[in-house]
């Protein structure tokens, strides 16, 4: 467990509130409604997954959530911290320190070794020279990719460059963690492998999770799902 | 098999949907990749019309009155006398040809500060009776203007009036002259009152081709500038039936024929080629360097293209599927640089032909300082000129994108639409061979011989290529090294993670980024190399002035500006000058343009006692007795003299005078950074003697002790209005200005090509962002600020502007040195003294670092600013 074998960077709540609070939520392109009355809420090691057909509008559902696209009405918090009420600075200090992300195509720096891609995000939330050294040789081993720590992104496979990314986005503990399609690059062993980590993971750091996918198999490795069918969020049984 | 319309029309489609569609939908990227091309072509088309503009401007004023004169004889030393025109016309008395003895004096109009320089026209003294004859249109101005009565007197009626003067319309609209209106000129120490009598139109064809210049009856200005029974040239016209080049030819053998010793008798286009010869090494240099700013802009289009392909893989990829074939890809490349090449080469030249408005003024005062006075030159937009710039721009784009077409042709699809595979192949091995090819090209550049040209110099080719391979040089060492500055900075990537992400992109260095750090390096070591030019040369040539420029007071006439000024300082002056109780002693200087081999050169007198009592000369070697001068044919030399003859110490030279062959000894080479057609010095009364007058144009004046200099020098202005009077200090100080107006051409050329270079780092920037566009976004997401991200953009581009001014620091003190001692000496024959001047070199380095760094951060602001999702 890491709490157990790496001092935590920051003490986990002891009020159970939700990490994540999305209300009323709407969002059209022009004169085509994306979605309307989105309402939901992710507690701390919640994990929720986002369904539905291409073209439905779960990634642009989870860029607002994440605050990277704007939204048309409603409200979103992260951490009880309302989204509209952030400037960009802000934004950016609450995607450092409370948001952690993965991509289908991984987005690593390529010219960042393995090692230097996941203590960046640790550098960028200020955490010393000494404390990301230990933290990220943790994530290394207990994502067992610490053979290719000096490894560049061109060298390594798609399982490989998933892993690091995950070790990216929870080096910093975050509150939330947003997923979209994790496995959607990979083969179905990388990952099977990957979303057991993030499952993990996510359980030890008390991070809430959503992931958006079109796979129910990656969907099988959370708690609650959701379909984002005609505009309406519903929670599948 | 497709048929070749099949695969043209394929072209022309695609080329409309996919490049210039493009354009229309990337417009601001399009602006800014025309206008580097446009920038190039329009230095390199300023220049190339400036320095045709130099050349038309040595010919003729005789134009003024007499057209296009088809041959003209001049005398090798001094002036013609009016005997030599019954000779001539005796030689001629077969031919239809026309003659014109005309008398050429340079006049100062009076009406500007005394302390400094006034505007000076050369006036055309031609004998107006057989002018107005036999040109009507020397009198078609009054039938044209019959508003006042001034101008609707005939030319005949000013024949009789002593002082009246013509002049061109353009002239005469510039001073808002009117007819009868009473002008004042100082000629020699003298002031004129002269009566504007009217102006005259245009005597070539050519609508915009006037000459400013005044224009008077030859007997009245020989009467006026005591030059009676002179003249400077005889022109001669044939008639239009007989204007063909077998006549000319003929009418030249007579002439020569006729040749008493003393006349040069010179076609029309052959004088214009004397003026484009003497001034070949200054019109090459120029040349040269507005052919670096071209290869710079170049060297962006490259650039951009290069990264163009690199982005667009995709598409390439996807049109190689559908089963085009690589070699309409490779066309479409080539078509979209050609067009690339003719429409920024179009703007280039509407910008040229403005900027060579500016260049042509900077040109002239050049010219007028080194070879002979020019009026304003004025430019003619030569189709020619114009044409070559164009194509130069088509072609010079075509060859910057030939490498990417290739590359966008030979690529396979599969590699093209692998994700993330945008590196192209890095090969250190590769680089150092380049660099020792490199290297061995610049040994050879060496020991090249330069190209002797017919006035004497040398055309510096093995300079020119030395300099390039050093540049090559320079780009393939530092281009490794980019690897290495991560590394070099490892411990404070540790402390900032703008500076781990922007230092880590040199890990897996683009080709972009050797493109733009060549492109800094370029323009760096040009800057760097002029820096270090313009440095030596102010530093010799100051320290020469301070040898030269002893005396208390420096006088001159007014009308004596230029280096062929005939006006000339008289005795009576001189003598009541020297008699002056404040003066303690002094010298004067008489000054002949001659030829010598063919060649224009002057002939000095020196006042030998005042030398030997005042030794104010610095001698190239070991100093001469000059007491040997004195009546004695023994002469010094200058620098540029001995190279452009080939002689030295010991050598013997025959100069023709009027007193016949002299045969003179040379006893000592001075520096002398007045002119570069070289200057042979003797005895003042021998040269008189020889000459059959003194022409002083100078008078230096050492004042006694404790006598207030300015109080003597402002009696001395009001007493002789006609002359400028320079106190040492003004006389160092204007002697520096002309100095930096002599390079004001190397300014501009200096500020473009740090232009370019900056320009060529946000270029880089730009679309490697956008081309990261992904990367960036997943930073974003990951929390780094917009700040942050700039700083990761800032020290990319540091990273490069820092690397490349280095390496351009050291290829430009290299190129420094090949220019002071291979270009600078074989072209102008100047040994100059190395001086870096470090702190204009060390600024020069924080403008690039700073304007680098202000861009880049610019740059990553704006990229950091597009929205995630776009990103995405």
């Amino acid at each position: 467990m890491i709490h157990e074998m790496h001092k935590p960077i920051r003490k986990a709540d002891s009020k159970p509130l939700p990490v994540l609070r999305a209300c009323s939520l709407e969002k059209s392109f022009g004169e085509r409604l994306l979605f309307s009355s989105v309402d939901i809420d992710i507690f701390p090691k919640q994990q929720v997954a986002l369904l539905g057909p291409s073209g439905a509008g779960k990634s642009t559902l989870l860029n607002c959530l994440e605050g990277v696209e704007p939204y048309d009405a409603g409200s979103v918090s992260i951490g009880g911290k309302a989204l509209e009420s952030l400037d960009e600075n802000e934004m950016s200090a609450l995607r450092r320190n409370e948001i952690g992300t993965i991509f289908q195509f991984f987005h690593l720096l390529p010219t960042l070794t393995a090692f230097e891609n996941i203590e960046l995000a640790l550098q960028l939330t200020g955490v010393s020279a000494e404390q990301r050294q230990e933290r990220v040789e943790f994530l290394l081993n207990r994502l067992q990719i610490e053979h290719r720590s000096e490894a560049f992104p061109s060298q390594m496979s798609g399982g490989e460059m998933q892993r690091v990314a995950i070790a990216r986005a929870i080096a910093h503990e975050p509150k939330i963690l947003f997923a979209d399609e994790p496995t959607g690059n990979l083969d179905s062993k990388s990952g099977q492998m990957a979303l057991e980590l993030l499952s993990e993971l996510c359980q030890e750091i008390g991070a809430g999770l959503l992931m958006v996918t079109h796979s129910q198999e990656a969907a099988s490795y959370c708690e609650s799902q959701y379909s984002l069918v005609d505009g309406q969020l519903q929670r599948d049984a | 098999m497709p048929s070749a319309s099949s695969q043209s029309n394929l072209l022309a489609t695609l080329s409309w949907r996919l490049i210039f569609r493009r354009w229309t939908q990337q417009k601001l990227k399009t602006i800014g990749l025309l206008s580097v091309v446009a920038l190039g072509v329009s230095v390199f088309l300023a220049i190339g019309l400036t320095n045709r503009a130099s050349v038309n401007s040595f010919r003729s004023f005789t134009e003024l009155v007499a057209g296009k004169s088809q041959i003209s004889v001049r005398s090798s030393l001094g002036s013609l006398k009016i005997e030599d025109a019954a000779t001539a016309r005796q030689s001629l008395l077969e031919s239809e040809a026309s003659l014109f003895p005309t008398l050429e004096v340079l006049v100062a109009l009076a009406e500007t500060d005394p302390s400094s320089p006034s505007p000076l026209y050369k006036v055309i003294g031609v004998d107006l009776l057989a002018a107005a004859s036999h040109f009507s249109k020397i009198d078609g101005k009054r039938n044209q203007s019959p508003d006042t009565a001034a101008e609707e007197k005939s030319i005949f009626d000013h024949l009789s009036e002593e002082n009246a003067f013509f002049a061109t319309d353009s002239l005469a609209e510039e001073r808002q002259w009117k007819p009868g209106q009473t002008v004042s000129f100082y000629m020699g120490q003298s002031l004129l009152e002269l009566q504007f009598a009217g102006s005259i139109p245009n005597q070539t064809d050519e609508a915009d081709d006037s000459i400013p210049g005044l224009v008077m009856d030859l007997f009245s200005l020989a009467s006026i500038a005591q030059r009676q029974n002179e003249v400077d040239s005889i022109e001669i016209v044939l008639p239009a039936n007989a204007n063909d080049p077998g006549t000319v030819s003929e009418t030249l053998a007579l002439l020569n024929e006729a040749n008493p010793g003393h006349w040069v008798v010179e076609s029309q286009a052959a004088r214009q080629q004397s003026g484009a010869i003497m001034t070949l090494a200054l019109r090459t240099n120029l040349r040269a360097l507005s052919a670096l700013s071209l290869i710079v802009a170049l060297f962006l289009v490259f650039q951009a293209l290069d990264s163009s392909v690199s982005r667009r893989k995709s598409e390439n990829a996807a049109l190689r599927s559908i089963g085009v074939s690589p070699n309409s890809i490779r066309w479409l490349w080539i078509i979209e640089s050609a067009c690339i090449g003719a429409v920024g080469g179009a703007l280039g030249i509407l910008l040229g032909l403005v900027t060579a408005r500016f260049s042509a003024s900077m040109v002239d005062e050049t010219i007028n300082v080194l070879y002979y006075f020019t009026s304003d030159s004025k430019l003619s937009y030569e189709p020619s000129e114009i044409i070559t710039a164009w194509f130069v721009s088509i072609f010079a784009c075509v060859l910057a994108g030939w490498y990417p077409a290739r590359s966008a042709a030979l690529t396979p699809p599969a590699q093209m639409l692998k994700q993330g595979q945008h590196h192209t192949r890095y090969k250190r091995r590769s680089y150092l061979t380049a660099f020792l090819a490199s290297l061995l090209f610049a040994g050879l550049a060496y020991i090249c011989p330069p190209i002797p040209a017919s006035n004497g110099h040398s055309i510096p080719v093995g300079g020119y290529l030395l300099a390039l391979a050093l540049t090559a040089c320079a780009i393939f060492i530092a281009c490794p090294l980019l690897e290495f500055l991560p590394k070099l900075f490892n411990g404070l990537s540790r402390t900032s993670s703008s500076l781990r992400v922007g230092l880590s992109r040199f890990r897996k260095p683009v080709a972009r980024h050797r493109l733009a750090l060549g492109s800094v390096i370029v323009a760096v070591g040009m800057t760097a190399a002029m820096i270090v030019l313009i440095g030596s040369f102010q530093k010799t040539v100051t320290e020469w002035m301070s040898n030269v420029i002893q005396a208390d007071i420096y006088i001159r006439s007014r009308s004596a500006v230029s280096a062929d000024s005939k006006n000339v300082i008289t005795q009576e002056i001189w003598k009541s000058l020297l008699g002056r109780p404040e003066v303690a002693e002094g010298g004067t200087i008489s000054r002949f343009n001659t030829r010598i081999q063919e060649r224009e050169t002057s002939l000095i007198g020196y006042d030998i006692d005042y030398l030997v009592s005042q030794p104010h000369i610095s001698w190239i070697g070991a100093s001469p007795d000059l007491s040997r001068m004195a009546d004695a044919p023994n002469a010094i030399i200058n620098e540029s003299f001995k190279e452009r003859f080939d002689v030295r110490i010991g050598s013997q030279i025959e100069v023709a005078t009027p007193g016949g062959i002299q045969h003179l000894a040379i006893i000592g080479v001075q520096s002398d950074f007045g002119n570069e057609r070289g200057s042979i010095g003797v005895d003042q009364d021998l040269l008189a003697k020889w000459m059959g007058h003194n022409r002083m144009q100078g008078v230096a004046l050492h004042l006694k002790e404790g006598v207030p200099l300015n109080e003597v020098v402002d009696n001395l202005r009001q007493e002789f209005p006609a002359l400028e009077i320079y106190s040492n200090r003004l006389l160092r100080s204007q002697a520096l200005q002309v100095f930096k107006q002599t390079f004001a051409i190397t300014y501009a050329l200096e500020f473009i090509g740090l232009f370019i270079s900056v320009a060529g780092l946000g270029a880089m920037l730009f679309s490697s962002l956008l081309e990261r566009r992904g990367e960036v976004g997943a930073l974003r997401r990951i929390g780094m600020s917009r700040k942050s991200l700039s700083g990761a953009a800032t020290a990319e581009g540091l990273g490069i502007a820092g690397l490349g001014t280095a390496f351009g620091i050291l290829l430009g003190l290299a190129q420094g040195w090949v220019l002071i001692f291979i270009v600078n000496k074989q072209s102008f024959g100047w040994t100059l003294s190395v001086s870096i001047p470090w702190w204009q070199v060390t600024l020069l380095a924080l403008a690039i670092l700073a304007t680098g760094a202000l861009v880049s951060w610019r740059v990553g602001w704006w990229n950091s600013g597009l929205r995630i999702e776009q990103e995405e």
